[in-house]
């Protein structure tokens, strides 16, 4: 083993219970072992990708978060006796690898419930949701400490649960931990004095106006989570382990605004003196271990911190809290696992709790123990398979019912939750296959076509690999963007994949000797030549790749992702970009989570880059640009305008029953798009 | 009563005639060939929205099992 690494794989106790090594896989919405938003049972799909990562060699493993009543159908966890009758055989399964599993019980949403238009209209009408009620009560899973404003809906409140609810739930908590022990589970972990969920909006003064035991002080605060410990441990067990998901810090500076790394601000939400406080608390009320980063709903970045934070981003305020308790802590957010190692080795951690790289490459602790860090698949914290929750100005959470069903997933990784519909099938009639463009989906197709036992050959037209993906990972804080550029390059090489760089095929008739054809061909900028001067405007690939000079002032022409990513990484240069959309609010696509799209504008606010919406630009001269806004037109000084109005796909040849399109040239999408279609095609070819 | 049992029965045939139908479906070599026959755009439109009805199919399933002793 490599020594760099020696330190994450060493025992340590989480009270009675022996972890063997320092690795935890934190809880991510859609592992559940007991369902996702579904009346509660044993899901297969799950128990499948929970125990694959056991074999891997994580330490311990905590499936998706199980709210402690269904928030479909309304039954108590510990109600469904044959849920826990396939448990314990299960159980029996997993201890074979040695790792350790806690299940996630969770004190419900809050107003962090991510309620789409039609939950935010039940749970705006009263008679709507008695009716609804005994399927799925909104205003129920909405309920918090006081009526506080929902993160993701206008117009809707929660309403304060009263004192018989929740000791009706802490009870619940009790009989739910007894069951999963007679079950065979190690321990329980509590969801959450963390990231602004029901627990911690009552933890937090700023969203707690009770005046009854369970507000005011902060004992009183975290009253309801100090009586769920000591329920768990009457009814489960004094010596059965109880974990707590944590947030250190909130990061918050009031409803829906996040602070930005460094950023001087008034706390909002818990700060580390509370903090400190907080955690002894909760240590003699009976927790064993604390699982910590920071964060909440209104600064969501922190808790699932896209590619714009930097590594280990809430290390050091996890290991200031430490020193505050004497029971272990794990700390979670872009962990480093050298970094890791060492911090273990020093005695200022006890674990490192990594999440979404688990999804992406089901043998990464095997790969770093072995020394094949090379060969591991890097997440690139997009969020848009497993987590992508989405919202913009004026609407409720936008994402689809078969997204919400199956959080999760990953786009890196078709296979990941969804193993039966994603799968390796040898082939029984190996094909030659002709790939044209090496881009992500190219280079993909190649891999699924080889691992199938077909003969992929790719075309690419450049003297590189990594298509339009090199111009998007090109921005200074896109380091695991262009890791993953290189793993596909790496593993193209060793599948031995025919490769023809500076190849162009123009038409699909010039090939021959091939079964099948793949296009890939991707996509081109979208011009718009009605607007004078617009031969001026540089694409992305000029600004980022190329680096053409561009000056100080550089105004975006379009306010998607792309544009704002553009323009963050020029503000870290020190310039200053200005943007002009056309829509309501920056961003706005569906299926990118708001976790990253909400740092984008957050950051884009503190800023305070110049950001013009309801607005079109209509001319753009040599130092100038002309925007026309809701209030009439007006000059922008600028030294250079960015396209960055979209993409359109530009395919190569016809479709027909031999020849394929997969990515961009088939419709603008994300990776996720791209590499699942790649699958599709390629599973069936 | 003897119009409930036929009408019994024709469900029975129907259910066991959707019942095969997909588990046909669910097969790869049958996949390949609806992919072929459709075209890959709308075999795989069709195909997730298929799915999708499997799933919120398996809610009601999920909540009676619950409910078995």
């Amino acid at each position: 083993m490599n020594e760099k690494y020696e330190a994450l794989f060493t025992p340590f106790k989480i009270g009675s219970v022996e972890i063997p090594n320092r690795i935890v896989q934190c809880s991510m919405g859609g592992t559940s072992l007991f369902g996702w938003l579904e009346p509660s049972h044993f899901d297969t799909e799950a128990a499948d990708f929970l125990l694959k990562r056991a074999k891997d060699g994580v330490g311990l493993v905590l499936p998706g978060m199980q709210t402690i009543r269904d928030t479909m159908g309304r039954k108590w966890l510990d109600q469904n006796r044959s849920m826990y009758r396939q448990l314990k055989p299960y159980m029996d399964e997993y201890h074979k690898t040695g790792g350790k599993l806690f299940i996630q019980l969770a004190g419900g949403f809050g107003r962090s419930m991510a309620v789409t238009p039609w939950m935010a209209a039940l749970g705006r009408n009263d008679l709507l949701n008695k009716i609804a009620s005994p399927i799925v009560d909104v205003q129920y899973s909405c309920a918090s400490a006081s009526a506080t404003p929902n993160r993701w809906a206008d117009n809707l409140d929660s309403r304060p649960f009263t004192v018989e609810e929740i000791q009706e739930m802490v009870w619940h908590f009790g009989a739910t931990a007894k069951k999963l022990r007679e079950a065979g589970v190690d321990g329980v972990e509590i969801h959450a004095v963390h990231e602004g969920y029901n627990l911690d909006q009552f933890a937090i003064a700023n969203m707690n106006f009770r005046n009854d035991q369970y507000g005011g002080s902060l004992e009183n605060r975290l009253r309801f989570a100090t009586e769920i410990v000591q329920s768990i441990k009457q009814q489960a067990g004094a010596d059965f382990p109880v974990s707590l998901r944590y947030s250190v810090r909130s990061m918050t500076k009031g409803w829906r605004k996040g602070a930005m790394p460094g950023e001087d601000f008034e706390e909002f939400g818990r700060d580390m003196a509370e903090s400190e406080k907080v955690v002894q608390i909760l240590e003699k009320a009976g927790y064993d271990f604390l699982n910590c980063d920071n964060g909440t709903y209104d600064a969501w970045y922190w808790a699932h911190p896209p590619q714009y934070l930097p590594d280990n981003c809430n290390l050091a305020d996890v290991e200031h809290i430490r020193q505050f308790v004497k029971i272990p802590v794990a700390c979670a957010g872009r962990m480093d696992p050298v970094k890791a190692a060492e911090e273990i080795a020093a005695g200022r951690l006890d674990a490192m709790a990594i999440a979404r790289q688990n999804l992406v490459d089901e043998n990464w602790v095997t790969k770093i123990k072995t020394g094949r860090e090379n060969e591991i698949r890097p997440c690139i914290r997009c969020h848009n398979g497993c987590f992508n929750f989405s919202k913009t100005a004026g609407s409720e959470n936008m994402q689809s019912l078969e997204d919400s069903l199956h959080l999760g997933r990953c786009a890196l990784n078709p296979p990941t939750m969804q193993h039966k519909r994603y799968k390796i099938v040898p082939t029984k009639n190996p094909k030659k296959v002709a790939v044209i463009g090496g881009g992500i989906g190219g280079m993909e197709c190649c891999l699924v076509l080889k691992k199938r036992g077909h003969k992929p050959v790719l075309f690419e037209k450049t003297g590189e690999l990594g298509g339009l993906f090199i111009t998007a990972s090109a921005m200074s804080f896109k380091e695991n963007d262009r890791e993953l550029i290189q793993w596909y390059k790496n593993e193209v090489a060793r599948e031995g994949i025919e490769i023809h760089l500076n190849t162009e095929i123009n038409d699909l008739g010039t090939l021959r000797g091939f079964d099948e054809i793949i296009v890939c061909t991707g996509s081109v900028p979208r011009t718009m030549p009605s607007i004078k001067g617009f031969e001026k405007t540089l694409n992305f690939t000029q600004l980022l790749v190329e680096k053409k000079e561009v000056g100080d002032k550089v105004l975006f022409l379009g306010g998607g992702q792309s544009s704002c990513e553009a323009a963050y990484d020029l503000v870290l240069q020190g310039k200053h970009p200005i943007i002009v959309e056309y829509g309501n609010d920056l961003v706005a696509a569906q299926a990118t989570c708001l976790a990253n799209t909400s740092f984008l504008r957050d950051a884009m606010e503190y800023h305070k880059v110049p950001v013009y919406l309801h607005s079109t630009v209509t001319e753009i001269g040599d130092g100038y640009a002309m925007v026309k806004g809701p209030d009439g037109s007006f000059k922008v000084e600028c030294d250079a305008v960015v396209n960055g109005i979209g993409f359109v796909p530009t395919p190569v040849g016809e479709k027909g029953a031999h020849v394929h399109r997969v990515g961009d040239c088939v419709a603008i999408g994300n990776l996720r798009t791209v590499i699942w279609r790649a699958w599709d095609i390629c599973m069936r070819i | 009563m003897k119009k409930k049992v036929k009408k019994l029965f024709t469900a029975a045939i129907l259910g066991g005639l959707g019942f095969l139908a997909v588990k046909l479906c669910q097969r790869d070599e049958v996949q390949d060939k609806l992919m072929s026959w459709m075209g890959e755009d709308l075999f795989l439109a069709v195909l997730s929205k298929v799915r999708l009805a499997g799933d919120v199919l398996a809610w009601p399933i999920h909540f009676v099992k619950a409910l078995l002793p």
